[in-house]
């Protein structure tokens, strides 16, 4: 395969093609695919495609740092603290006290100082095997806490969390929804190499200060937008309006025999009711009464 | 030469020189030689050396080299943990807030980025071989940050234009109200008030308090004529001969010249009433600058007069 996929188009319906797989042999594919991969590369819960993929914190839930309690399976009741969330199952990695799988490692993926075959390996967890544990006051023994586990959480509101730098949902127990549990602190990161100081970022250096004059240099303006652009609203040519517009259905017969009728009828001069008419019209409803009264 | 007795058998054979014949008897050495102009290789001069092997050590790069703008810190390809992944683009609104040149050098910034990480991404790809897409990730990311910027300065252009026609309706009434609250300023509050008036005139006019940034046009033609007129208006209650200017050009000056007059002199009482007369002696030479050619002449008046300041600083 060439590497030029970064650059060009050309060819991607095909890889595309490649990469779509009929719904009904997704399974199928997944047990080969179980079946060729090396034990120590195979998840313990079933990867998920990209658009299950969680995003948001409402979605994962628990964050790095969160003590939660194991409730199915073999470690059931085992309490431990997540590690990371693993991306690709959308599980999350416990520490230690956690599950774990010994599997043999092949000599090439030895990792530096390994002297044995068999490497334990943490196994990913999925969200509804996990409750969340906290310490709340306890109301028996007052100025003491209690551990708990939390059965269900809700998420009321949000604030700017300083730790993540991101609004963050408050974290609420589900049926005493004042009891909120913040969110874990996670590890302090120094800025990295692209960031922007703060206080560079919000100093305000545009200030409108002329009518006349532009702010932008009318040499950068084709760089800012293409004035030509036929995308630009307002600017409809006739070619256009021509796509946009559906084009008249001829008339049938009957409906231009109709049309002939009515224009006809619109022309010719209106009646007018005059007291004879009148006249027979009552003489009419007076001799219908008095038969039927 | 030719012999008469052994006539031509004899001559002919002299004459005609081949390869069996006697060579032609060598030149006189020449006298005047002059070096050659250039010296080249020839067999007796090469020498044999030792091979030079092709390493990278017998190549040496400038530190300054300009394709080192290609790679980060002078690496080949960077590891995927020193990639910065945790940083966001910029806003839509902190973008709004720079001014552009800001904007502009963050552009580029964000450019030179970019070209370092599709150098890696490409050799990732086809040296490496391999389909991880983390340094597309991050160039993905600065991508973002770019369209805002377009993004922010269109969006100030359309601004700019349509205040620019909302303006045009209103623009009288307002020139109208700040004359009235300039002119009701006490004596004591000049300095304020005329500050306030250099910044109306590059609000609303675009006329730069240095002059060699202006751009002579018809906007700024007509904010000299309304300043000049302003200035007359406020010393005319002060100085009867200002007074009796402002009267005999009905209360507004309309011509260029007298307008730049006005313009040029300064906020104080003297420089007007000096700018007056020399007004004066422009009406009692009957000059005047046609409407036709204001912008041409006061083109160049503004030139002279930028340039007769930069001699001054020069000077200074």
């Amino acid at each position: 395969m060439s590497g030029y996929q970064h650059l060009s188009k050309a060819g991607s319906r095909f890889l595309k093609q490649v990469e779509r797989r009929p719904k009904h042999l997704v399974d199928h594919f997944k047990k080969f695919e179980e079946k060729s991969m090396p034990s120590f590369l195979v998840p313990s819960i079933p990867r998920v495609e990209n658009d299950q993929k969680f995003q948001s914190v409402r979605e994962w839930v628990f964050m790095p740092g969160d003590r939660v309690v194991i409730t199915r399976g073999r470690w059931k009741g085992q309490i431990s603290v997540i590690q990371q969330h693993d991306k690709e199952t959308n599980g999350f990695i416990l520490d230690e006290n956690g599950p774990t799988k010994t599997v043999p490692v092949p000599k090439q993926f030895w990792s530096e100082g390994q002297n044995s075959h068999m490497v334990t390996f943490p196994i990913a967890v999925e969200k509804k095997d996990l409750k969340l544990v906290a310490d709340i006051d306890d109301p028996a023994a007052p100025g003491q806490t209690k551990t708990v586990a939390v059965r269900d959480i809700v998420f009321k509101g949000s604030y700017f969390d300083e730790n993540y730098k991101q609004r963050m949902p408050f974290r609420c127990v589900s049926g005493q929804e004042d009891l909120v549990i913040p969110w874990p602190r996670p590890e302090p990161k120094a800025d990295a190499e692209l960031a922007t100081p703060a206080e560079v970022a919000r100093e305000q250096t545009f200030w409108v200060e002329s009518i006349a004059k532009n702010p932008i240099p009318e040499g950068a303006l084709l760089t800012v937008r293409n004035p030509h652009s036929k995308w630009r609203r307002g600017t409809l040519s006739a070619r256009d309006i021509a796509k946009l517009v559906a084009p008249k259905m001829p008339l049938t017969k009957t409906k231009k025999a109709y049309i002939a009728e009515q224009k006809e009828l619109a022309a010719a001069p209106r009646r007018k009711l005059t007291s004879e008419d009148k006249e027979l019209i009552g003489s009419k409803i007076f001799q219908h009464l008095k038969q039927h009264l | 030469m030719i012999s008469a007795r052994r006539s031509l058998h004899v001559t002919a054979r002299a004459w005609a020189r081949t390869k069996y014949t006697k060579p032609k008897p060598k030149p006189k050495a020449r006298l005047n030689v002059r070096s050659p102009m250039q010296i080249t290789h020839h067999d007796n001069n090469l020498q044999v050396t030792a091979p030079i092997p092709p390493a990278a050590a017998n190549i040496t790069t400038p530190d300054d080299h300009p394709l080192w703008q290609f790679f980060a810190d002078k690496k080949y390809l960077r590891k995927f943990d020193e990639l910065d992944v945790d940083s966001r683009p910029w806003t839509i609104p902190e973008l709004r807030r720079k001014s552009f040149e800001d904007l502009h050098s963050l552009w580029y910034t964000c450019l030179k980025e970019r070209n370092v990480l599709a150098r890696e991404n490409h050799l990732l790809k086809n040296d490496i071989g391999s389909n991880q897409d983390s340094y597309e990730t991050v160039s993905e990311k600065i991508r973002t940050t770019m369209w805002r910027i377009r993004h922010v300065l269109s969006e100030r252009d359309w601004a700019f234009k349509l205040a620019q026609q909302e303006f045009g309706s209103e623009k009288e009434v307002f020139l109208q109200e700040f004359e009235a609250e300039f002119l009701e300023a006490p004596t004591a509050e000049d300095e304020e008030v005329f500050e306030k008036l250099s910044r109306l005139q590059y609000s609303v006019f675009g006329i730069s308090e240095y002059i060699d940034e202006n751009k002579v046009d018809r906007a700024f033609v007509d904010g000299m004529k309304y300043v000049a007129t302003l200035k007359l208006k406020k010393f005319a209650s002060r100085q009867k001969e200002v007074e009796d200017l402002l009267q005999q050009s009905n209360n507004s000056i309309s011509d260029a010249g007298e307008a730049f007059v006005l313009f040029t002199a300064e906020n104080t009482l003297e420089s007007v009433n000096e700018a007056c007369d020399v007004i004066k002696e422009l009406r009692a030479k009957n000059s005047s600058v046609s409407r036709y050619e204001e912008l041409e002449i006061v083109g160049g008046y503004v030139k002279q007069l930028a340039a007769a300041q930069d001699e001054k600083t020069t000077s200074a």
